[in-house]
């Protein structure tokens, strides 16, 4: 089985079990979340954590039920950094890494603003490598990892939580990503993958101090951050909720044009 | 003391990131003194690869045929077709070698033969979906650019036609055999020329790598060519490096004689083999991987060879025909490689073969960082920079 895994934080508890599993033939890819649902969509590996929108963009995907990525809190895991008023946004950098970030903001600052005047502003991918932050743009989206630090790296910029935002719009949490494979790929053994997924989950979340300290060690942050981090700010089941809010999520997204053929999610049983 | 001089001077250069230019690589080899150009090649491999870390592989080397339509004078393994000791492996039998290949935890294969005259070009396109097919997670590194060259001939088909055919049945990386000395006067000589002239071995690498795959290079010196032709070799390399970036590893080895027409040939010493070595990491500037020449060397030398710029210690060798038909026969198991790796101070890791992934202990999972997780985030951080490490990021 070839895994697409994520190495951010909020991404670890999920599969932290599954690569200590002593499973035979095992492949696990390491990437951003862009190109990880890249990865599944070209069928590169069997199953990955897929961006929440990248679900019904991509055709004959199926979507582990139970288990997902969301917030319904503050979370950090998106934010939209900016130095200038809210209002007064023109340009705005985007994470090429990350493609629900990219249409919630673009869903958050329509919605905050007015349809109309989205159009006026200016969206461009971020480039890569060492630069100065914020240089040619108002805003700039900061997803993951980096983003724990803007707080403490940064000064004289606003910090939005857009997955705050949306709890606030909506009063529902946030989906990031799911697990999800193609159908083709992961259909037969269905419950063999949501049994080893689930355990994964399981000692993940059991594992949370070990998972801070390396984390902490990695990313130079101190470990209560971090472990408030998982406490009040994450949580990784699927309920109602979060399907529910993941409904909304695509239709709004599909109602600003961010989706070109949209697909019906289905879940693998 | 003058030339000691200037042998050190060069060096320092290298050591400071510059780069060496023909003359001051025939100084180096000539001059230097051996420890010195050691300890020059060891900083250079250890600002490119990780310090603490020594990686190999397991995989696993089969030479699908030994029948061959050439005759190159150092080649102890081809037989000429209808030869009552040539074979064409079957079905079954790579099968079964492939079988036994991930049974020992190996990641991918090596698949080389002969240059046989007979085979369509869906021979090798089968063979390769084939494996796509049946052992999809082994990867498939096959067919070094004498092959490449004879189906294009044979075919009358372009170069990229062919190899954008075999990478579209499963190929995913083209192995640097069959470079030898890339210099014609040389290969004129040795009657390698036929099977591919310096120009032809290159435009494989270069198309190849145009088209989004990555190789290795390799040279095979002591055949009776002078040191300048080496470092001629080490140029075209550097050269078409600078142009792609498409090369992984540079890999030396010395001519073995037994078995060959060429009996006339000293073989090279392992001073000599140590000296080229060093010399390779601080000329090969734009490529991150030196192996290090076990198979021919020794296991000995090839230990202190990663005192002399290597840092991959290459294949544990689970079949080897080409070299061990010259008398060179060595394999060890992946224990007595991580053991042989640790005696020499270093972490062994094992490696995937495009050196962009690694086997984790314990488990035997296969990990692959791809290039590409960074965020776009101008926040310059470093992150998982314990991961990173282990491997390097492959060249982009
Ligand atoms: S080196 Fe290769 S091409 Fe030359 S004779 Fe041997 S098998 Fe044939």
């Amino acid at each position: 089985m070839r895994y697409g895994l994520i190495r951010f934080l909020n991404a670890r508890p999920l599969w932290w079990g599954l690569v200590r599993e002593p499973a035979g033939d095992v492949e696990y890819q390491f990437t951003s979340p862009a190109r990880c649902s890249d990865l599944v969509a070209d069928g590169s590996v069997d199953v990955g954590l897929v961006p929440a929108i990248d679900l019904v963009r991509i055709p004959g995907l199926m979507a582990v039920p139970g288990i997902c990525i969301a917030s319904r809190a503050e979370v950090r895991s998106v934010l939209l950094v900016t130095r200038v008023p809210f209002e007064e946004i023109q340009s705005v950098a985007l994470d090429p890494a990350s493609r629900s970030s990219v249409a919630l903001t673009r869903i958050l600052l329509g919605e905050r603003l007015g349809r109309d005047r989205l159009e006026a502003i200016r969206f461009d991918p971020a480039e890569h490598g060492p630069r100065n932050f914020l240089e040619g743009h108002d805003a700039e989206v900061v997803i993951g990892d980096p983003a724990l630090k803007v707080r403490q790296t940064e000064s004289g910029v606003t910090a939005i939580d857009l997955a705050a935002e949306w709890n606030r719009m909506v009063g529902e949490p946030f989906v990031f990503a799911l697990w999800a494979g193609r159908a083709d790929r992961i259909g037969e053994n269905g419950t063999d993958l949501i049994d080893l997924l689930m355990r994964s989950r399981a000692k993940g979340l059991a594992s949370l101090p070990e998972i801070v300290a390396e984390a902490a060690a990695e990313l130079g942050l101190p470990e209560p951050e971090l472990a408030e981090y998982f406490d009040s700010a994450l949580h990784y089941d699927l309920g109602a909720d979060e399907r529910r809010a993941l409904a909304r999520f695509h239709s709004l997204a599909i109602e600003y044009g961010l989706v070109e053929n949209p697909q019906e999610i289905e879940w693998l049983s | 003391m003058k030339t000691e001089g200037r042998a050190r001077e060069i060096l320092r250069k290298a050591i400071d990131g510059g780069r060496i230019d023909d003359d001051e690589a025939l100084t180096l080899l000539r001059e230097a003194d051996l420890l010195e150009l050691g300890q020059a090649a060891n900083i250079v491999r250890n600002r490119l690869n990780d310090p603490k870390v020594v990686t190999f592989i397991v995989d696993r080397n089969i030479n699908y045929t030994n029948v061959c339509v050439y005759k190159c004078r150092f080649c102890a393994f081809y037989r000429k077709p209808g030869d009552p000791e040539s074979y064409l492996l079957t079905r079954d039998e790579l099968r079964q070698k492939i079988r036994e290949t991930v049974e020992l935890g190996g990641t991918g294969v090596l698949l080389q033969g002969g240059v046989h005259p007979d085979l369509p070009l869906e021979y090798y396109t089968d063979l390769l979906s084939w494996m796509r097919e049946e052992f999809p997670e082994v990867h498939r590194h096959a067919f070094s650019p004498p092959e490449i060259l004879f189906i294009s001939r044979m075919t009358k088909k372009p170069l990229r036609e062919v190899i954008g055919a075999l990478i579209e049945a499963g190929l995913q990386s083209i192995p640097g055999g069959g470079a030898e000395i890339l210099v014609d006067e040389i290969r004129l000589a040795s009657l390698s020329y036929p099977k591919a002239s310096t120009a032809g071995w290159l435009d494989v690498m270069r198309t190849g790598h145009e088209l989004g795959l990555r190789t290795t290079a390799t040279m095979m010196y002591g055949q009776g060519e002078k040191p300048e032709h080496r470092i001629e070799h080490m140029r075209r390399v550097r050269d078409l490096q600078d142009e792609t970036g498409g090369f992984t590893a540079f890999i030396a080895w010395t001519f073995q004689r037994e078995n060959t027409e060429m009996q006339e040939i000293e073989e090279e010493d392992g001073v000599s083999y140590l000296r080229h070595q060093a010399l390779a990491r601080l000329y090969m500037d734009n490529i991150r991987s030196i192996q290090s020449s076990w198979v021919t060397q020794g296991l000995g030398i090839g230990q202190l060879a990663l005192k002399f710029g290597a840092n991959d210690m290459g294949s544990i060798m689970i079949e080897e025909n080409v070299v061990a038909a010259a008398g060179a026969e060595n394999h060890v198991t992946t224990e007595e490689m991580k053991r042989l790796i640790r005696q020499s101070g270093y972490e062994p890791v094992q490696r995937l073969t495009l050196y962009d992934g690694w086997v984790e202990e314990g488990t035997g999972h296969r990990v692959r960082e791809l290039a590409g997780a960074e965020t776009g985030s101008g926040l310059n951080l470093e992150l998982n920079s314990g991961i990173k490490r282990k491997i390097g990021r492959i060249q982009s």
